[in-house]
């Protein structure tokens, strides 16, 4: 006979694991540290091209200006000026990608800790 | 009140049987909707302009998730500038990686903002989307919502200088790109778009977490008289020209359309607010329990009103208790 409060619990896991579990289930095989630096270092990446990306636009919205004034431009300033900006950006989102990431991370292990008592009580079931 | 409420539980009742292939109707409807209004935004006779693409697109966002449909209509997008010059293209797709890689993957599941919103403000009804997000979601959605925006005013800035595009010919990069640089990027209207719009979804999340009675609806009202707040004060500050009577129908629009979508969503009665007491070893429970209103509620109070009381049901309670 089918037991109903098992398969409610069976039902609880199955909609955890196909809805947000999927992606705690996915963090629990890292290390704190080591999930941080793999968002870090995919962060730095995206938010690198996307730099690129705009300023490669940037220039190409003004190649006439830029061309017509770069004798008089002063190149070690303005390349410093890009710099700064690079630098500006990417602290900027690698502060939000760590707060956000360590957030992430922290309540993704407290759901899983809660999936695994709820995993245990349905094996102890009969 | 009562028919609109029979309506809604009619339509949930409807849902509820049928939600599997009412999902995959309403997606695929959404989503060939979206890529139509790209077309005819373009004005595009190319391959992303024919029907039968556009269908088959739409079959296929029906099938992946809802957060698939901004990236099928950012690709769209992408094929009509295409058409236009590669120069075009380019700014389009640099603009839509850009903002994918630096706002949307922080809020994948806001992401729909991304073509909702342009979409919203063709109509002249662009506090719709920013109000709705504020009611449902977080407010981290202004990151989806300011994209959107800058998404319609690439749009805006590419199709209203089409003509003008193809009269330097399409080897004269450097002429075309500098046109559409100094399109997007002239004016205020933008940034003011922008700063409104973040403010309505700010507003209308500050109001509904308040709790208090009709907070809701009021948040409603409030994203509403927000944005033509900002709006009137982008014209006074920053010389923009948005037209007032336009921005403010607009706004009224969307405060009505909120207020019917708030009404399916969540419609609370506020008149038997149950206000809960206890507590455990950790904590002290203060609890405000509101109850939805249903159809029936109605129903019983037909029923108290004395025409169809069941005396027999009564007798035999009655006797039962005795």
């Amino acid at each position: 006979m089918v037991d109903e409060k098992k398969v409610r619990a069976m039902i609880e896991l199955a909609r955890y694991e196909e809805g947000e579990g999927r992606e705690d289930l996915r963090i629990r095989h890292f290390y704190r540290g080591d999930y941080l630096t793999v968002q870090l270092i995919k962060n730095w990446f995206l938010t690198t091209i996307s730099y690129i990306l705009l300023l490669a636009l940037l220039v190409g919205g003004n190649l006439e200006f830029l061309m017509n004034n770069l004798d008089s431009m002063d190149i070690p300033v303005v390349l410093s000026l890009i710099l700064i900006g690079y630098v500006a950006l990417i602290g900027l989102y690698l502060a939000i990608t760590y707060i956000s990431s360590a957030v992430r991370y922290g309540r993704a292990r407290k759901r899983l800790r809660e999936y695994v008592v709820k995993l245990r009580s349905l094996y102890r079931m009969k | 009140m009562r028919g609109a409420l029979t309506i809604k539980e009619i339509l949930k009742k409807f849902y509820s049987v049928h939600s599997v292939y009412i999902d995959i109707i309403v997606k695929a409807c959404t989503a060939f909707a979206c890529f139509y209004w790209i077309a005819s935004v373009f004005e595009g006779e190319g391959v992303f302009a024919n029907t039968f693409v556009m269908l088959i697109a739409a079959l296929l966002c029906s099938v992946l998730p809802f957060r698939f449909m901004p990236i099928v209509s950012g690709a769209f997008i992408v094929g009509h500038s295409f058409s236009m010059g590669i120069d075009v293209f380019a700014v389009c797709a640099i603009i839509l990686l850009a903002l994918t890689f630096l706002f949307l993957r922080f809020v994948p599941d806001d992401s729909p903002a991304i073509i909702f919103l342009p979409i919203a403000m063709h109509f002249g009804i662009p506090a719709l989307v920013p109000i709705c997000y504020g009611l449902r979601k977080r407010p981290s959605a202004v990151l989806a919502v300011g994209s959107g925006c800058i998404v319609y005013y690439l749009l805006s800035a590419v199709t209203s200088n089409k003509d003008a595009l193809l009269e330097f010919g399409k080897t004269e990069y450097v002429a075309r790109l500098t046109l559409l640089m100094e399109s997007i990027s002239s004016g205020n209207e933008m940034i003011v778009s922008i700063l409104a719009l973040s403010g309505v979804v700010m507003i209308v999340y500050a109001f509904r977490r308040l709790g208090f009675a009709h907070a809701y609806e009021a948040a409603c009202v409030a994203g509403g008289v927000v944005y033509i707040f900002f709006v009137i004060l982008g014209n006074s500050i920053s010389l923009t020209k948005f037209d007032l009577a336009k921005e403010g129908i607009g706004a009224g629009a969307a405060i009505i359309i909120s207020l019917i979508l708030q009404f399916f969503w969540l419609s609370l009665d506020f008149k038997k607010v149950e206000v809960l007491e206890f507590e455990d070893d950790m904590y002290y429970y203060h609890v405000k329990a509101v109850p939805k209103i249903t159809s029936e509620d109605f129903a019983d109070t037909d029923e108290a009103d004395g025409e169809s009381v069941n005396f027999e049901q009564k007798l035999e309670d009655s006797l039962r208790n005795l």
